[in-house]
């Protein structure tokens, strides 16, 4: 385990979380949603339990469909995190970090890319990076799992 | 769209703009603010004649340096525009990621390079511009303009 700390542009939303090895693989979402809202794709690290946030950042929260919301700062727009609405009742939430917060991030790697077929065509897909599209990715969703908030390899 | 003329907006619509595409494709910058405020890289394109905004109840502005801000939606956190200081109303540059459509743009060059998560391989053949080399070019700011948004690097 190593402690991460990482904060948004103005400094008004800080963290900190402890991270695996297995947490240092990143995926990258390329959905209209994060196109949009980060003028790329979202990059994120996760979903990781026990993120510790000072008391008074100043998160907002935004409702992006039936299953997913995002936190970003009030003060400054800095996207924070990815969360699914769909945890278990009394389980603590487990959030999708964006890797541009960090600050240090050098050792991150890229697993999986999805929504790849929605990605913005400037950004190359990653030579080693999984790739997945938007069939793929409802599609397992679909079956019958539900979504438990744990790193997977590839959602 | 041939003509260059072109729309976007953020996610939930409280910030749509349009205007014509420069033909200079897009700047991707990876300083430590574009990474906070932007999820990973921002991806900057430029209107001839500057942005005219339809719709800008969502608008609003965060001091990022002594020498520049960024445009952000307020209601729903997407990042949106990047601006010199006291550059004229319109004369901003626009995240890629938040044009309709696909404008098919290009890359013409990577700035700060050096500071990139390493999962950007940059296979395209657009420059690849190092920090040193911006303040270098430009200058270095020598302070930014608000408690907690100094950093190694910013823009």
């Amino acid at each position: 385990m190593s402690l991460r700390r990482g904060q948004c542009l103005c400094g008004a939303c800080r963290f900190e979380v402890e991270m695996t090895p297995d947490d240092l693989r990143a995926r990258a979402c390329h959905c209209q949603d994060c196109r949009r809202w980060s003028g790329g794709a979202v990059y994120v690290v996760g979903p990781l339990k026990g993120v510790r946030w000072n008391h008074d950042a100043p998160i907002e929260l935004l409702v992006s469909s039936s299953w997913a919301e995002r936190g970003f700062c009030g003060l400054c727009a800095s996207g924070l995190y990815w969360s699914s609405r769909k945890q278990p009742d009394g389980a603590e939430e487990a959030v999708a970090l964006m890797v541009g917060l960090f600050d240090d991030y050098a050792d991150f790697e890229l697993a999986s890319e999805i929504f790849v077929d929605e990605r913005l065509p400037l950004i190359p897909a990653h030579a080693t990076a999984l790739q997945r599209t938007r069939a793929e990715v409802i599609d397992r969703y679909q079956d019958g799992t539900a979504y438990d908030g744990k790193p997977t390899e590839d959602a | 769209m041939s003509d260059g003329r072109v729309t976007g907006g953020c996610l939930c619509g409280a910030v749509r703009f349009e205007g014509t595409l420069s033909d200079r494709g897009v700047g991707a910058c990876y300083c430590k603010q574009c990474r906070q405020f932007a999820s990973g890289a921002f991806h900057a394109t430029r209107f001839a004649g500057g942005v005219g905004l339809t719709e800008a109840r969502g608008l609003k502005w965060f001091e990022s340096s002594a020498w520049g801000k960024r445009g952000f939606c307020c209601a729903c956190g997407s990042s949106l525009f990047w601006s010199m200081a006291d550059a004229a109303e319109g004369d901003w540059a626009v995240s890629a990621g938040a044009l309709d459509g696909d404008p098919e743009q290009r890359f013409y060059e990577h700035i700060f390079w050096d500071r990139r998560p390493g999962y950007i391989d940059g296979a395209d053949a657009a420059p690849k511009v190092a920090e040193a080399e911006i303040w270098a070019k430009y200058g270095r700011p020598s302070a930014a303009a608000k408690p907690g948004a100094a950093s190694e690097d910013s823009a």
